[in-house]
């Protein structure tokens, strides 16, 4: 599928008469990359697509007032971002149990998750991977896997491109520690 | 999958290709579902089994605190309708009654007996209870007023 600009997006969304074709080639052109950095951050992917859906349905009530001060894709990273770690706040609250006791548990399911299809050397990586504090892991994902560039991460997470950096090199040093310590 | 260092001081190759995959078809039906939701023909979220499994704890806590509170309501309004020994006593030594039977034998004997409203209504005659009735609403009351009329 030919990928339609921003503004081709924006402009078919403005009008009433394709508003909603528009959103579903948003979705269309959108939805891998956005569902995949969801799944890096919550692993499961019932819950990944429960918060897909929620990210998808409040692109769609906010696109009017989208400014386009950033790319439509930075600012659907952005929602995703967000829901993720909400999503993950409130499982933690229900569950009473602290973060090192949430990715615990994250590893875990990782472990039984018949979706996951990786070999040992991936599974021991996102097992390392969850053991970085969530900022680092949000930086090493971006970085690592989505080859994201720290400008435009920058915008995603709110940091200077100074402290990704930062992020993203003492994650890479603790997840060499991990792994050596297996 | 071509291995790659996680940077280039780093002495670690690690494969960088996406280790999740989704169930058959899910980008395909993904976008229809969203347009489905938009335009109103479905208004309620679709809860997988494994969701609707995960949240079974948390109605089997609502189930119990929603039991638990109407046992304690029924509980409290038996409690406001009860009259308590120390009560009885009042009444009986104030209004001069009885004075030789112990409380616990009043006790006793009223949840034992049949004695209630109904059964005096019906043993008793048309002019015996216009006159019981008369009694009881006169302001000053006495107990051995009744029992001399009767």
């Amino acid at each position: 599928m030919e990928e339609l600009s921003d503004r081709e997006l924006l402009d078919m969304f403005a009008n009433q008469a394709t508003r909603n074709h528009a959103f579903n080639l948003l979705v269309q052109q959108y939805q891998r990359r956005i569902y995949f950095h969801i799944r890096k951050i919550v692993i499961d992917h019932d819950d990944s697509d429960d918060i897909m859906q929620n990210v998808f349905l409040k692109a769609y009530k906010a696109l009017d007032k989208f400014r386009e001060d950033s790319k439509i894709s930075t600012w659907l990273y952005k929602i995703a971002t967000n829901e993720s770690i909400t999503f993950l706040n409130s499982k933690k609250r229900r569950a009473h149990t602290p973060m090192e006791g949430l990715e615990n548990t994250l590893s875990q399911n990782l472990e039984s998750d018949s979706y996951f299809t990786g070999n040992q050397i991936q599974m021991k990586l996102q097992q390392a991977i969850l053991t970085l504090p969530e900022k680092q892991r949000l930086v090493f994902n971006l970085k690592y896997f989505e080859e994201m560039k720290y400008e435009e991460m920058s915008e995603i997470l709110g940091t200077s491109v100074g402290a990704l950096k930062a992020s993203y090199h003492h994650a890479v040093k603790k997840i060499e520690l991990f792994i050596k310590s297996l | 999958m071509e291995p790659i260092n996680l940077n280039e001081d780093s002495q670690t190759d690690f494969p960088k290709g996406n280790p999740f995959e989704v169930p058959d078809g899910y980008f395909d039906r993904f976008p229809s579902r969203i347009a489905e939701i938009i335009e109103g023909k479905e208004t309620t979220k679709i809860y997988t089994l494994k969701t609707v499994f995960k949240s079974i704890p948390f109605l089997a806590v609502a189930a119990m605190l929603v039991t638990v509170s109407i046992i304690g309501l029924k509980l409290l309004n038996q409690k406001d309708n009860s009259i308590t020994k120390e009560e009885i006593s009042h009444y009986i030594y104030q209004h001069g009654i009885i004075e030789e039977i112990e409380v616990d034998e009043l006790v006793n004997y009223s949840s034992q007996s049949s004695l209630n409203e109904m059964n005096i209504r019906s043993t008793a005659s048309k002019e015996e209870l216009t006159v019981i009735e008369h009694i009881l609403m006169e302001e000053d009351f006495d107990m051995n007023d009744l029992i001399n009329e009767l």
